[in-house]
């Protein structure tokens, strides 16, 4: 049953989050899709590497 | 995008046999989980991913699935080496954009090198770096000597074959019957010849050394055998260095294979007397043709007014055509001339003076022809130069002038006639300057490769050297990728699609742009509009 639960939720969320949506679950907290630009970084070594884009999923619980 | 407790319950609910409470008990209980973590714990939820409680606040890392999902747009993409630092330096970035380990660990090491051809697949990174190593120089046999000979070495061997040829024709120049080229010939021929097939065969340098010299050789000697069974043995010890280096040894099987005839000496000089005059009338042409040279040198000079406009035009005629249109004209020139000068010292005392008209060109030539001195200058050169007609042996010079002068009043009819045309593209190389300054304008566009390798902006072009590209979408769509593509490339952007493998799923790279270094990438990412400017990574795509 838990596991169920769980794989409905994450399909609701994958859902909402592939569309760019916030998805928000009642109890829980707030899902959404945070994007972070490319950046350098640079080591001691005096080594500068370019990361990579990415986008990552960000929650944030529910205030009590 | 909200969703409620009864919503979640709603969806669940036709899903399970399970009753409704039991349901709300056990999404409390999975929520409470979460809200209830203490700094420190987690909880793991398969499929969606861990809460942790850091310092009070719950973070969460989606499983990596989902991870991947989220972040197809730039999934598999690897950090870049800008800078390189200090050996030892490579401080492990530990950053999987995609959650692949390997890529990353890849790209931390020499992210660099990986995936020289931007296809992205972990055979052809191997692959790429390896190439590099097994590069095979289509012009050198694998582990032996170059498939084409040294360029000093061949250079030396034609030497020697020249100096061989210049030796027997020296010799030759005795020889009237030309009784030696049986053993001068062949020695040389068959020396090339085997020449090359040493060449083509890989021997060592000292090796093919001494066959050019010896192989020769025997094939001078078997062109004896032929000639001759009895003396073969004299030239058996001899190098061939030797015969080239002294002809008269060359000579002598020759001399021996048939004894030396004396031809008559009448004979002898028939044939010389026949030369020379050959010779003399060789060169009176040569004589001929230089005069008609500066003739038309001359003339060209005087005429550069019509000329030069022309020229450009003429280029495209072809040159031979206007060379024997030139000769047409010349000897035209001549005759006329000629004759006019025959019948100007046979005629009147008044001729001696336009006579007079073509020497005073001559000496000023760069004058236009508007300057010719007035008649009154004339009469009283024409004085001095009656005399020079009779005493020095000019008159050649004169006649070349006369038809200059006699022509100046022609040249509007001559000027459209294109036989002059092509003369002038010799004579007067210092004319063409005004008229070719204006070509380099159309240099730009022929320079223009060459600016254009790397740019935003163009086509994708290839270049000798990396390039690297602004990747702005990574889809899993390659329709979708293709219509993005379309899109830049209207908006006048350089671009190109990579695709890229990664577990078992194909993501069509769209890039933009063609720079040298990643910082000139870096750089031409920043300027671009802002639906791209937040979310452009760089990337390898040429090696």
């Amino acid at each position: 049953m838990r596991e169920l639960l769980i794989r409905k939720l994450t399909d609701i969320i994958r859902e909402g989050l592939a569309n760019n949506e916030k998805v928000t679950v009642e109890g829980l907290g707030t899902f959404s899709k945070k994007h972070i630009a490319a950046e350098e970084k640079s080591y001691p070594g005096g080594r500068v590497v370019l990361m990579p884009p990415k986008d990552v999923i960000e929650f944030k619980k529910v205030k009590e | 995008m909200t969703i409620s407790t009864e919503q979640l319950l709603k969806l669940i609910s036709g899903m399970t046999d399970q009753k409704p409470d039991i349901v709300l008990e056990e999404w409390e209980t999975l929520v409470d989980s979460v809200r209830n973590l203490k700094p420190g714990e987690s909880v793991e939820m398969s499929q969606l991913g861990t809460f942790k409680n850091v310092k009070g606040e719950i973070e969460f890392n989606p499983n990596a699935e989902l991870a991947d999902e989220i972040n197809y747009e730039y999934s598999g993409q690897e950090p870049v080496v800008i800078e390189e630092g200090e050996e030892g330096s490579t401080v492990p970035i530990g950053v999987s954009v995609s959650g692949d380990d390997d890529e990353a660990a890849t790209a931390k090491d020499d992210a660099d090198d990986d995936d020289a051809f931007g296809v992205g697949f972990a055979d052809d990174k191997a692959n790429a770096e390896d190439s590099d190593d097994d590069f095979i120089n289509p012009f050198v046999r694998k582990g032996s000597e170059p498939l084409f000979p040294d360029v000093d070495e061949v250079a030396r061997k034609i030497k020697e074959d020249e100096d061989a040829e210049a030796a027997a024709k020296a010799e030759n120049q005795d020889d009237i019957f030309g009784l030696d080229d049986e053993n001068d010939t062949p020695s040389t021929l068959d020396k090339s010849f085997e020449e090359e097939k040493t060449e083509s065969e890989s021997i060592s340098a000292a090796d093919r050394d001494d066959e050019a010299i010896t192989q020769p050789k025997n094939d001078y000697k078997k062109d004896d055998d032929d000639l001759t069974d009895s003396d073969s043995t004299n030239t058996e010890e001899k190098p061939l260095f030797e015969s080239l280096e002294s002809p008269e040894d060359e000579e002598k099987p020759a001399a021996m294979v048939i004894p030396p005839v004396k031809p008559d000496e009448n004979v002898l000089k028939e044939l010389k007397a026949e030369e020379e005059a050959a010779k003399a009338e060789a060169m009176a042409r040569k004589i001929e043709k230089e005069q008609g040279k500066r003739e038309k040198a001359k003339q060209v000079k005087k005429f550069n007014v019509w000329v030069a406009p022309t020229k450009t035009k003429s280029r495209a005629n072809p040159q031979q055509l206007a060379k024997v249109g030139g000769l047409i004209f010349l000897s035209v020139l001549v005759v006329g001339g000629l004759i006019w000068y025959l019948l100007s010292m046979s005629g009147s005392g008044d001729r001696p003076v336009t006579t007079q008209q073509a020497v005073q060109p001559a000496v000023t030539e760069e004058q236009p022809i508007a300057e010719i001195p007035p008649a009154a200058e004339e009469e009283v050169v024409t004085e001095e130069v009656t005399p020079q007609d009779a005493t020095e042996p000019v008159p050649a010079d004169q006649t070349q002038e006369e038809p200059a002068a006699e022509l100046i009043p022609e040249p509007q009819e001559i000027a459209p006639d294109p036989v002059p045309e092509p003369e002038p593209v010799l004579e007067t190389t210092p004319e063409p300057e005004p008229e070719s300054a204006p070509t380099p304008t159309p240099a730009p566009p022929v320079t223009e490769p060459a600016t254009g390798e790397y740019g935003l902006e163009g086509e994708i072009s290839i270049v000798s050297g990396r390039s690297y590209g602004i990747v702005v979408y990574s889809l899993s769509n390659q329709n979708r990728a293709q219509q993005e593509q379309a899109t830049l490339r209207d908006l006048g952007y350089r671009t190109l699609i990579i695709p890229h493998e990664q577990d078992g799923q194909t993501f069509y790279r769209v890039l933009v742009g063609q720079l040298e270094t990643p910082e000139a990438a870096v750089e031409a990412g920043q300027q671009l509009p802002e639906p791209y400017r937040n979310s452009f990574f760089v990337r390898r795509f040429f090696p």
